[in-house]
């Protein structure tokens, strides 16, 4: 077995892939390779650990008094409570011939000094799966996120031999532009900072004639050429350093910055965002679909709370809606009309074009039918773009949601005075409007109307209110999950969970006149308002968050539109299973809450 | 809500159980115990939930997320509005009472009947053309809230507490009689299972709790009323020829119930008036979709409780000839303590004995059943009601001048339910011996005093301010509190003092009267600032009432 083989052996159990290339470079340096023959005792009470065992061959038996308490075998490790605490109660017996790894005490307590691996061995249990959750995340990378650093831009390296000046490989330095000086001595690398100098030669009085080796610091971090960029970014992360010098073998290629890395992935969004606004036509728009998806899945891995992948997302989608909006609406109509979008894109919750719900508002005294042709358009290219159409027809092509300021005034009059299910559901697509183009006067005005409309309606509101409650939640009395049996035991976590506390937030939002749009800002203005405490509004937010990232993920993986609201809770990770389990109980709350608040029980 | 019907039930049925056990190892079994009876009864009240959750649940569209977002029909409606308002008092009252006084007793039929027309043409539409479902909503509309607020809820409060101990003496009396326990044993569980049920059936779809109940008591009672008319061959003549035969002619004529004219003014007074002043029942046009509906259902459910008031006239005399001196029935300790048959458990069982002497004991455990959930429902959507005004109109309101959060407020809310829950069994342990159709008489004189002037002036009188609202309506409160204390009732009977001070059973008159003046009076010499704008305002609410547009809306068609 080569030395880099056995390296991959250490790498490839985890925590030890945690470790920095350095690191692991300076404990294989330490390990021993030991052969046991059958029956060897290697620890006991009164045969104290001295070294930290990983099985490469054979197998070791656990012994709690009589009993087998553990079996471990390739790949396995042990034991490292009997380390770390100086004493365990077990026997560790070799069961059949073994070959292994041997990590001394020292080094093996050593490496416990990086806060990953000492968090691995001392963390409980359910920290440990919390652990191998991020691993299940990151293991989702996408080619996107897998690129390599090869492919991203590197500053040149300002390499200078060991002997030379200061005042010259600071020249260099100057010339080159770079951030860092290396220091070459042979075959050692070690590395000069602006703050090296700073401590050394200007307020550690070091001449500059001195050698440039003198103020140097060794151990030089290093990242090869063909490695990923994530790992780029963890070795970044757990060093708490701010760059890499770049090898390709023995060779110095140049320094990653990690500003240079973060933009990479975060400015991803940001050149859709400009590729967005140079786009000259829809299918130059069209070409931009598949980064969308791309980001979303990317964000995802890298650990991005959902709400603000959404909000990301969301930003950009309503870029495309300008665009579009600008491409079909001539130029002279543009400040005589709005364009409104609805529903999840109108909250900014839409992350996977599930849907979508538009209107378009024109001044009072201009020709509605101007807008009939453009609109069409605008629809056509939404369409084009891969913006599923709406299943209710609420969408700018339909006239009913193509109307001038009277006209939405008529019809808020209409919703007030009817609880009809339609106009319920019409009502609470127009909540969400958010204005993307145009002039988003008159959006402002027709909230302001609906929310004097609104104003002391408490019976309308209520019949409003009470859809939360037309879903059971899938909780049932001892904690577990209800599922749905012709679901193939799925539950909806769109029905049981998002629905309820996003239509509820958005009545409470009506009846105090919140401008908000997005959920968890109106829970934040509901909080703001005194409507709700403070613990319960974060308690919510968290609940939807959880709800919400569970949600993207089923949506990512399903394959029909139609299952993507529903989920296994079996494929969740414990951890997962019980934060849903928590977010049930918090709506369950928050549908008692309502049902008090708008007295739904008079009304179901 | 699922988990919470569930536990909900649990205890209801587990409390029945211990209601049971206790009464096989209690040594304080005052009669034989009825086991068929006991039987059918924890098998109907058990399945009248069951009913109840499943209604509730079958509403429940899976399919849709804004389905049912029509609200109740009128028709429905209109019979939980019955539901509501035929309560044990109504039930066992009423019959006690027709039972015990004969033609008197339909005083009190007719008088909570004719509440209805006034519900139905002044309160009904507007109340729900303002969006308004409490008489403090409604009041504050252009009124100041602190000090409107601060009435309407103590009015609210004063007349659920009446109402609750009407309930807590008809069902204490009931369990009483059905398992043999003490009178304050069964007063005290009853009171426990009722806060039980508000606190964690405060999620159930009430409205079906009491669709259901009503269909389950107009059944029962018909049955009841047939069973009765059957035997006589369906001739009022030859019932009432027998009752007379047996309590002489005095039951088919006015009598000592309301011997001279104040008393009888005063009680129509209270029971026309104070119906629409009932915290419970004005809650109900929540429900319906629109002003056309509110008028279906009041005038539905006029027709069910009109119906219902006939038949609860045939079975009180159902009760004189089939229970009256029926030895199967008599109280023997209490007759040879003070003569006369008195039936047991009192006048205010005479239908549970009826429903025996008709049906056996299936149908005793069926009407008792019947009876004990109505209790329930009609019990819980009052302590909702008081509850609320406690929660909403004092603390939230007043006491938080509108600061508080919601989750304190529905702690509150709850606080407040078991702390009305203690002071009615409390209440119903002292009014042990009243009938309970009478207890039901003094809740609605105080919502007649309180409640519906300020309610009823409010809409209709531009003139009204805050200053006259709330002192007249503190007035009439004040005088109807202090008149049903001072009265024979409460004064001699349960305080037992010599003599009344007042010496009129119903203070209605006397308080609706001074209600009105007070608040015409301290409205009209009302010159501030406040009052002008508040009478300035009346117009767009009243515009608003009778339109349902907002007046913002209305200038623009």
């Amino acid at each position: 077995m080569s030395i880099l083989d056995q390296r991959k052996l250490i790498e490839s159990i985890h925590p030890f892939e945690l470790l920095s290339s350095n690191e692991l470079d300076s404990l294989m340096k330490k390990i021993d390779i030991a052969y046991y023959a059958k029956d060897t005792l290697l620890i006991s009470k009164n045969l104290p650990s001295i070294v930290f065992y990983i099985i490469i061959k054979g197998s070791v038996q656990e012994f709690k008094g009589d009993e087998v308490h553990n079996v471990y075998s390739f790949g396995d490790f042990f034991d490292a409570d009997a380390l770390i605490y100086g004493t365990t109660e077990g026997r560790f017996v070799v069961e059949e011939e073994l070959i292994c790894y041997e990590i001394k005490k020292e080094d093996f307590l050593e490496l416990m000094l990086n806060k990953k691996i000492q968090g691995y061995f001392l963390e409980d249990f359910i920290s440990r799966h919390k652990q191998l959750k991020y691993q299940d995340v990151a293991s989702d990378l996408t080619p996107f996120l897998m690129s390599k650093v090869s492919e991203i831009f590197l500053h040149a390296a300002c390499v200078a031999s060991a002997d030379a000046t200061i005042f010259d490989a600071l020249k260099k330095q100057e010339e080159l532009k770079a951030n860092v000086i290396i220091v070459q001595n042979q075959d050692d690398y070690m590395i000069v900072t602006d703050s090296d100098l700073r401590k050394k030669v200007l307020l550690g009085r070091v001449s500059v004639e001195a050698q440039i080796s003198e103020i140097a610091t060794k151990g030089l971090i290093t990242i090869d050429v063909n490695d990923f960029l994530f790992n780029a970014l963890l070795i970044m992360t757990h060093n708490a350093i701010k760059r890499l010098v770049v090898m390709d073998g023995k060779k110095i290629l140049g320094v990653l910055e990690q500003l240079d890395l973060l933009s990479y992935f975060a400015n991803h969004s940001h050149l859709v965002a400009v590729q967005i606004d140079k786009a000259k036509n829809v299918d130059d728009l069209k070409k931009l679909q598949g980064d969308l998806k791309n980001l979303i899945v990317t964000l995802r891995a890298k650990g991005v709370k959902v709400r603000y992948i959404t909000k990301l997302v969301s930003t950009l989608n309503l870029k495309i809606y300008k665009k579009v909006f600008d491409m079909c609406v001539p130029t002279s109509l543009q400040e005589s009309c709005t364009l409104l979008v609805m529903g999840s894109e109108g909250r900014e919750e839409q992350t996977i074009k599930t849907d979508q719900d538009n209107a378009l508002v024109v001044k009072d005294g201009v020709d509605l039918e101007l807008f009939v042709e453009p609109m069409t358009q605008l629809n056509s290219f939404l369409l084009e773009l891969g913006f599923p159409p709406c299943s209710g027809d609420v969408m700018v092509s339909n006239a009913y949601w193509r109307r001038d300021v009277k006209g939405f005034k008529a019809l808020i009059n209409e919703w007030t005075g009817s609880m009809s299910d339609e106009s319920a559901q019409n009502l609470s697509i127009f909540l969400d409007a958010k204005c993307v183009a145009g002039n988003r006067t008159l959006l402002d005005e027709l909230k302001s109307y609906l929310f004097d409309n609104f104003h002391a309606r408490d019976d309308v509101l209520a019949h409003i209110a009470k859809a939360i409650l037309n879903f059971e939640t899938p909780l049932s009395l001892f904690s577990g999950f209800v599922l749905e049996k012709n679901h193939s035991n799925k539950l909806d976590l769109k029905k049981g969970g998002t629905f309820p506390i996003v239509h509820g937030v958005r009545t409470l939002s009506l009846q105090y006149g919140i401008n908000e749009t997005n959920t968890i800002e109106r829970i934040k203005a509901l909080n703001n308002l005194g409507v709700i405490d403070k613990t319960f509004a974060s308690e919510l937010i968290e609940s939807f968050d959880t709800l919400s990232a569970i949600r993207l993920k089923a949506m990512l993986k399903a394959k029909e539109l139609q299952e993507s609201n529903y989920i296994n809770p079996q494929e969740l990770s414990k951890v997962q299973r019980d934060l849903l389990k928590d977010s049930f109980k918090i709506i369950n709350k928050f549908k008692k809450f309502m049902s008090f608040h708008f007295h739904l029980n008079m009304v179901v | 809500m699922n988990n919470m019907n569930r536990i909900f039930l649990f205890l209801i049925l587990g409390s029945i159980a211990v209601l049971a056990s206790g009464t096989i190892e209690g040594e304080i079994v005052k009669q034989a115990l009825n086991v068929p009876a006991i039987v059918m009864f924890v098998i109907f009240v058990g399945a009248t939930l069951g009913i109840t959750y499943w209604a509730a649940k079958r509403t429940k569209s899976a399919k849709d997320f804004y389905t049912a977002g029509g609200g109740i029909t009128g028709f429905q409606n209109g019979m939980a509005i019955a539901g509501d308002y035929m309560s044990a008092a109504s039930f066992l009252g009423i019959s006690g009472l027709v039972y015990a006084k004969g033609y008197d007793g339909l005083i009190y039929s007719i008088g909570f009947l004719v509440g209805w027309p006034i519900i139905l043409f002044m309160i009904a539409e507007p109340l729900r053309n303002l969006g308004k479902y409490t008489f403090a909503d409604v009041a504050s509309y252009r009124l100041k809230q602190t000090p409107i607020r601060t009435l309407a809820a103590s009015g609210s409060i004063a007349t659920v507490i009446l109402y609750l101990i009407a309930q807590m003496v008809g069902s204490g009396k009931l369990i009483q009689l059905l398992f043999g326990l003490q009178y304050e044993v069964a007063v005290i569980l009853v009171g426990v299972l009722m806060i039980l049920y508000v606190t964690f059936g405060g999620m159930l779809a009430t409205t079906w709790v009491q669709i259901i109940k009503a269909f389950l008591l107009l059944s029962g009672a018909t049955f009841m009323a047939l069973a009765v008319m059957a035997h006589y061959d369906f001739s009022f003549g030859s019932l009432f020829a027998q009752a007379v035969e047996m309590k002489g002619l005095a039951v088919m004529s006015p009598g000592g119930l309301v011997s001279d004219p104040i008393s009888a003014i005063s009680l129509a007074i209270a029971l026309m008036f104070g119906t629409a002043g009932l915290p419970h029942i004005l809650m109900r046009f929540f429900t319906v979709g629109d002003a056309k509906e509110a008028r279906k259902s009041v005038f539905y459910a006029t027709g069910f409780i009109g119906y219902f008031y006939i038949l609860t006239f045939i079975i009180g005399f159902g009760a004189i000839v089939m229970v009256f001196k029926n030895p199967q029935y008599l109280d023997l300790a209490k007759e040879a303590v003070s003569g006369g048959s008195p039936i047991l458990g009192g006048n205010n069982m005479a239908a549970i004995h009826l429903s025996h002497a008709v049906g056996g004991d299936f149908f005793l455990g069926f009407i008792s059943a019947v009876a004990f959930a109505t209790i329930l429902a009609v019990v819980s959507g009052l302590t909702l009601a008081g509850a609320s005004a406690i929660s909403h109109d004092l603390y939230a309101s007043v006491i938080k001048k509108g600061k508080a959060d919601g989750m304190a407020e529905m702690r509150v809310s709850k606080i407040a339910t078991v702390i009305l829950g203690i002071i009615a069994i409390i209440m119903g342990i002292m009014f042990e011996k009243q009938n309970i159709a009478f207890v039901v008489g003094l809740a609605f004189a105080i919502a007649a005093s309180a409640n519906f002037p300020i309610l009823f002036l409010s809409m209709y009188w531009k003139n009204l301010t805050t200053r006259g609202a709330v002192i007249g309506g503190s007035i009439g409160l004040a005088t109807a509190v202090a008149l049903v204390i001072l009265g024979p009732i409460v004064w001699v009977q349960i305080l037992g003092n010599a003599e009344a001070i007042f010496p009129y059973k119903y203070p209605a008159l006397f308080s609706v009267t001074a209600a009105f003046i007070g608040i015409w009076f301290f409205s009209i010499t009302d010159k501030s600032h406040d009052a002008e704008a508040e009478r300035e305002a009346f117009e767009a609410q009243y515009i608003r009432s009778q339109t349902g547009i907002g007046a913002e809306g209305a200038s623009e068609h």
